[in-house]
């Protein structure tokens, strides 16, 4: 308890950019964290628990992937789990927004920009957990932030040719 | 509209509060020592879907393997016209007495147009019983089949029985790899030993008949023959007719070569079949000269394919198919015989001008013939009266005869054993000396000598006081005075060391 005490906002951010569209993230966090509970005698350094989680629910949502199609019911889901939390709709699209772009993202440079930007790790905690180097992970950090504005720079002008479409129907 | 800004989102993501309370996943870590333990059994991916599926595809695989492996049962069963069919003879075993069977009043409803009634006599043959039991069987099965199917078959089944063999298939030489190697081993050690060994370049054939054993056309008898035979049955090789063993340096053959073809085994490469048709040496190539092992091979023998077999890399032959026509005949390769004689005069005024020594240049053999005796005694040229030598040497170093290759030996081709030195050989070693003299075309007799040291040798006829042959080397009066030879050239003038000696001793 103590131990995940430490870990819970970092592993909870983790997972839900892991788990957004896919899969419950409660499921995910529930597999994770009995799996981790069993083996939690094994695990070397307890200090690195959080390390062990994420590595943990990184392989199980991609077997998780492999059985569960994306289901537009968790996005929902994820929103009113979000609101429950006394966050703002506003802010919740924007949370999706992100997650969205994220998704398009290659998993390891989604996986880099996410523990860094929003979990806070270092670079040498990154590279700890994907069995990486630090030079490696800025990389993946670095192009993970341009593609990441691309992708926004072209969901905004497709929302903008979709708005004007729509008040040109209206117009009409 | 502006695009977002993309540190703004992931900034609102940070500060935003997770998606399930910590209170919330606390209380669930609190609930998880009440679960069962995630069990790690491999098997559980196993499920009835997957067995039942595994199951039917296996089931399907065996059943289609074991229908299209069995062998097809269809007979063809043609109807038999009454009038034309024979009184069944029945072929029982074991019947004590004779008995009559009436077959009356077979019919059949069950096979439509084929219906056959008749009404005969059986006649009981009786045999004594057989001892192949397969034959039995067959015979009971046979008139099972027929009762099922409801026919009459006018012409019971016959007794069956396997194609018999010829004597020579019985008798069939079917060695492996190894014994192969094994027994071309020791048949050249034997053949080197006893100087019946052609060359490395020649085969070598050794015919194994009845009573005796014929290697390179050197028929052998008694002790010899003994040897020989007794090393191929040991490899339970037997006489026959057509047997033989041919060797070279690449391949050995063990079978009977016929007019119909190769029936043994073989084990080598470039090999090639030697058999004997009307008299003469004919070669029949297998395999081409390149050492493609199956490439020359179709086409070469018909109309049956040789059987090849694969053992530790060589090849095993086994074939019953006629050979193809011979395309060289070893009949007309030509021997080497010297040209060069020189007459009677020319010797003696070379002996006058050399004190009285009889020398030719080392190349040439001097042959001393007359007008009389021209076409008698041994011809041999130079290199062959050389060869002769070094052979006679070596072979009486092996045999522990002479302890020194330079000493003289006086040797006496006289039958039935030879004598070297005064000392008479045995039968083996007269044996092996008598294959090296066949080889030169020199034919024991009496008075046949052949006189040889280091410095020279002389082989032929030595009749009163003439000679017959021909002499190599260097002949010194004063190295042959008190030699061994020395009584050997005093009784003969046409050598001119009578006088010489007698010079010599005055």
């Amino acid at each position: 308890m103590k131990a995940y005490d430490a870990c819970h906002d970092r592993f909870l951010r983790y997972c839900s950019s892991l788990a957004y569209g896919k899969m419950d993230v409660q499921d995910l966090i529930q597999d994770v964290l009995v799996t981790a509970y069993h083996k939690f005698e094994k695990i070397d350094n307890k200090e690195q628990l959080l390390h062990y989680l994420i590595r943990a629910a990184r392989n199980r949502s991609i077997s998780n992937w492999r059985k569960q199609k994306p289901q537009a019911e968790l996005t929902d889901l994820h929103a009113e789990r979000l609101a429950d939390q006394g966050v703002q709709p506003e802010t919740v699209l924007d949370i999706q927004l992100l997650y969205r772009m994220l998704d398009k993202l290659p998993s390891k440079q989604k996986d880099a920009l996410v523990l860094f930007e929003i979990n806070g790790f270092s670079m040498k905690e990154i590279a700890e957990i994907q069995g990486s180097n630090e030079g490696a992970i800025k990389t993946k950090i670095s192009r993970g932030r341009k593609k990441l504005a691309a992708l926004m720079k072209d969901d905004s002008s497709a929302s903008m040719s979709s708005l004007m479409e729509t008040l040109q129907t209206i117009t009409l | 509209m502006r695009a977002k800004d993309t540190s703004y989102l992931i900034e609102i993501a940070k500060q935003a509060p997770t998606e399930l309370a910590k209170q919330e996943v606390l209380g669930f870590i609190k609930t998880i020592p009440t679960l069962p333990p995630p069990s790690n059994n491999w098997f559980q991916n196993f499920n009835l879907n997957s067995i039942i599926m595994t199951t039917t595809a296996i089931a399907l695989v065996t059943s289609a393997v074991i229908y299209f492996s069995s062998p097809s049962e269809d007979k063809v069963f043609e109807p038999i016209d009454p009038s034309t069919a024979n009184p069944p003879s029945l072929v029982l075993d074991s019947l004590e007495s004779p008995t009559l069977i009436m077959l009356s009043n077979i019919q059949t409803d069950t096979v439509k147009g084929e219906i056959v009634t008749t009404e005969e006599t059986a006649q009981i043959s009786i045999i004594e019983p057989t001892e192949e039991e397969g034959s039995q069987e067959q015979v009971v099965a046979t008139i099972q089949q027929t009762t099922n199917v409801n026919r009459l078959n006018a012409t019971l089944p016959k007794r069956r029985f396997d194609t018999p063999q010829p004597e020579a298939a019985m008798n069939k030489i079917e060695l492996t790899g190894a014994e192969l190697r094994s027994l071309k081993k020791k048949v050249t050690r034997y053949m080197k030993d006893d100087k019946l060994y052609e060359s490395d370049a020649m085969f070598n054939t050794v015919e194994f008949k009845e009573n005796a054993i014929i290697i390179n056309g050197t028929t052998l008898r008694g002790e010899v023959y003994a040897k020989y035979a007794q090393l191929l049955q040991s490899f339970d090789i037997g006489p026959g007719p057509d047997r033989r063993v041919v060797t070279s340096n690449k391949f050995i053959q063990v079978g009977d070569f016929t007019s119909k073809g190769f029936n043994g085994s073989a084990l080598g490469r470039d090999m090639e079949i030697y058999f004997l048709d009307s008299g003469q040496i004919s070669i029949n190539s297998l395999f081409d000269r390149s050492g493609d092992k199956l490439g020359g091979l179709n086409g070469l023998i018909t109309p049956s394919k040789p059987k090849i077999e694969e053992m530790d890399s060589d090849i095993i032959l086994k074939t019953e198919g006629r050979l193809k026509d011979s395309e060289v005949n070893i009949s007309q390769i030509e021997r080497i015989f010297g040209n060069d004689r020189k007459t009677e005069r020319d010797n003696t005024s070379k002996a006058k001008s050399d004190h009285r020594k009889l020398f030719d240049s080392g190349k040439e053999a001097v042959s001393i013939y007359t007008k009389e005796n021209e076409g008698k005694g041994i011809d041999l040229n130079g290199k062959g009266m050389r060869t002769l030598k070094k052979d006679l040497y070596r072979q009486l170093t092996q045999d522990n005869i002479i302890s020194s290759k330079k000493a003289g030996i006086r040797m006496f081709l006289d039958q039935p054993r030879i004598l070297v030195n005064g000392n008479p050989l045995s039968e083996q070693q007269t044996f092996r000396i008598e294959r090296i003299l066949d080889r030169y075309d020199i034919k024991t007799g009496v008075n046949v000598k052949i006189l040889f040291n280091p410095d020279f040798i002389i082989a032929g006829e030595f009749i009163q006081d003439k000679f017959f042959g021909s002499v190599q080397g260097s002949l010194d009066s004063k190295k042959l005075r008190g030699s061994v030879f020395e009584q050997d050239f005093a009784k003969f003038p046409i050598f001119g060391f009578s006088d010489g000696m007698r010079l010599g001793n005055n």
